[in-house]
């Protein structure tokens, strides 16, 4: 695995890539971004790319990064400097909220895309519940299924370079997800135009984002999938890496 | 130096389990039930609260204090500005200061500059508008965006003192805030406008906001070291950055006091109040203060090396150690925040004596010993010429 900043439109965005084979943009949720190992497994099958979100991990936050729009062209941007136009694009939490909103625009460019828990809907009438009051800690162990996965979210560090990344990290989230709490409105609406191939895989014990939302995000995109992982919560690429591996590159091979 | 009394008008009637189950009950704001707020209770604690302030005026004070803190139990004043005009016909001389309308959740600001404005004309110039940030909390009970906090303070700032200066109609184009027609009838009293105050935690880019404007620098709930440190990065911030220093009209402390005949008995009548305040009143945890966003990288990076302590591990020992109050005799208590007041440099001495479950009496009592026998030995200190002659 290689590390390169890559400079997308003056904003200097870190970038972990390796393998060969067709390129797959992975798009991080709200963990300590790093080279995982499911990353790691699609890596034997594809070139993987992936990137920090702005504000978020090593890179630095965008000027005027605003709502959520200022990171979708941070990424069209990125596809373009980096020729990922045909790519697979893939999203978990947070980072499957950007992928979704990438899908629309980018829609018949896409070969396949591939959303894992991800956010942007607010279904039924109920908000996601409240992590912005539970501390770090406490967050981690939400997330997962199994709590002796936490420290694969935030593994533990007494770095005090690292603990101030976090703080930047979770004040980035906070700001494109602070209100409306963790979705666009229009997003649910506007799901039928992405005819890519999509693949909704969800953890089986999420309690951040519900069962609901992934029977949402299958109903309205026109050719999606849906597909549970057994044994993870919010974050399957952390806690069950081969299982969401091997479907992702199932799915890939299936069309 | 001009000293003022603040009232926090906390609502006293926190259920019995509320003091003993942390878990169930995790903070007084926000998420606290407001069903357990009693209006027959509440009509009452407000005259009391409203009483209590306008017997200030009688008693000598130059100043009443209120403030603005929103769905909560620690205090009862969601709209400063209406207490404001409770008691600007009720009183005739004392400057009534809001400590202060908190600008990032509003989404029309001009409305502040209409009230604060209406206060001024009709008290004759006797307000003072401070402005914050609102604290954590507020951003959470509004859905505020904690990230746009700052940028909106400054602009909703900006677009007042235009509304209060410029003659209108004008335009005003922000990020955040836009208007077509700007044009806030009645204008200020006072010229050019209201005198703004800035109270605050204390990050450095109030400190520079404040300094840079010489707005007054208030601050509340410190050590008295930290408060003193505080104070110094606001001259040091003022000498460096802008060039001048600031007069002590320019510098405000806030501390609880509390005094009786004897120092058990002070101390005996104190305790229990001033730890409603801390352990009770604010009751949050550390995200719900400060949420995400809240604080600038820079200040997260200065925040995490100090290490701070939470209100709820604040002891009685250590608020009289590191001077967050003073408690004791009018004879001890005088001398000690005479000794503080003229090492400090300030020019303002806000003082809270009500704090928490204070029943009215020890309240009233404690207004009467610090007006007669503290007061007056306070009044005299660092006093600059130079200033409120225009008000």
């Amino acid at each position: 695995m290689k590390e390169t900043v890559v400079d997308v439109q003056g904003v200097r965005t870190l970038v972990r890539e390796a393998g060969a084979g067709p390129p797959i943009l992975f798009l991080h949720g709200p963990e300590d971004p790093a080279w995982s190992p499911a990353l790691a497994r699609l890596a034997s099958a594809f070139r993987v790319v992936a990137p920090d979100h702005p504000g978020m991990g090593r890179t630095p936050p965008g000027p005027d990064f605003d709502t959520m729009d200022d990171i979708v062209y941070h990424y069209l941007d990125l596809i373009d400097t980096l020729g990922l136009g045909e790519a697979t694009l893939a999203g978990a939490s947070f980072g499957g909220w950007i992928a979704a909103e990438l899908a629309l625009i980018m829609a018949p460019r896409l070969r396949r895309l591939v959303l894992v828990d991800a956010a942007g809907l607010r279904v039924g009438d109920t908000d996601l519940p409240e992590i912005y009051l539970m501390s770090d800690e406490d967050l981690a162990r939400f997330l997962v299924a199994d709590g002796k996965h936490a420290p694969l979210v935030f593994p533990p560090s007494e770095d005090l370079g690292v603990i101030e990344r976090r703080l930047v990290q979770r004040a980035t989230l906070a700001r494109f997800t602070w209100a409306p709490y963790w979705h666009d409105p229009k997003l649910l609406g506007r799901l039928r135009r992405i005819s890519t191939p999509t693949l909704v895989l969800w953890g089986s014990d999420d309690r951040f984002i519900s069962q609901a939302h992934a029977k949402e995000f299958a109903a309205r995109i026109p050719r999606a999938t849906l597909r549970q992982i057994e044994g993870a919560g919010h974050l399957p690429h952390l806690e069950q890496p081969e299982r969401v591996s091997e479907a992702i590159e199932k799915f890939h091979g299936s069309m | 130096m001009q000293v003022h009394m603040f009232h926090l008008m906390p609502w006293q009637k926190l259920p019995k389990e509320y003091f003993t189950d942390f878990e169930k009950y995790p903070a007084a704001w926000v998420t606290y039930p407001n069903t357990f707020f009693e209006p027959e209770e509440g009509a009452d604690l407000y005259n009391t609260y409203l009483d209590q302030l306008e017997y200030a005026e009688t008693l000598g004070f130059d100043g009443v204090c209120v403030n603005e803190h929103h769905q909560n139990h620690y205090g009862l004043m969601p709209a400063p500005n209406i207490i404001a005009a409770l008691l600007a016909r009720r009183t005739k001389r004392v400057k009534i200061i809001l400590l202060g309308n908190a600008l990032p959740i509003r989404d029309h600001p001009q409305r502040v500059a209409e009230e604060v404005a209406m206060l001024d004309v009709v008290t004759r110039g006797r307000i003072v508008s401070g402005f914050v940030r609102g604290i954590g909390p507020e951003h959470y009970s509004f859905d505020i965006n904690p990230a746009f906090s700052r940028e909106r303070f400054q602009e909703a700032h900006d677009l007042i003192i235009q509304a209060w200066t410029r003659p209108g109609p004008f335009p005003f184009y922000g990020k955040h805030y836009k208007f077509r027609y700007v044009n806030v009838t009645p204008r200020p009293y006072t010229k050019p406008h209201p005198e703004v105050w800035i109270p605050t935690l204390g990050s450095s880019e109030t400190v520079d906001f404040a300094a840079e404007r010489r707005y007054p620098y208030l601050m509340l709930y410190l050590a008295r070291a930290r408060m003193a440190q505080a104070l110094a990065e606001y001259t040091r911030a003022a000498e460096d950055k802008f060039g001048y220093t600031p007069r002590p009209e320019q510098k405000g402390w806030g501390t609880p006091v509390y005094l009786a005949e004897t120092e058990a008995e002070a101390h005996a009548q104190a305790e229990p109040h001033i730890l409603w305040l801390f352990h009770h009143g604010l009751r949050m945890p550390g995200a719900m203060l400060s949420p995400p966003g809240y604080t600038s990288p820079a200040n997260i990076a200065r925040y995490v090396k100090a290490g701070k302590t939470g209100f709820r591990e604040v002891t009685y020992k250590k608020l009289l150690e590191d001077e967050w109050m003073f408690v004791g005799t009018p004879a001890s208590v005088r001398e000690r925040l005479v000794h503080h007041a003229s090492e400090l440099g300030v020019g303002h001495l806000v003082t809270l004596l009500q704090f928490g479950s204070m029943p009215n009496h020890l309240a009233r009592r404690n207004m009467e010993l610090f007006a007669r026998e503290v007061l007056p030995a306070l009044q005299p200190l660092n006093v600059n010429g130079a200033m409120v002659a225009a008000r």
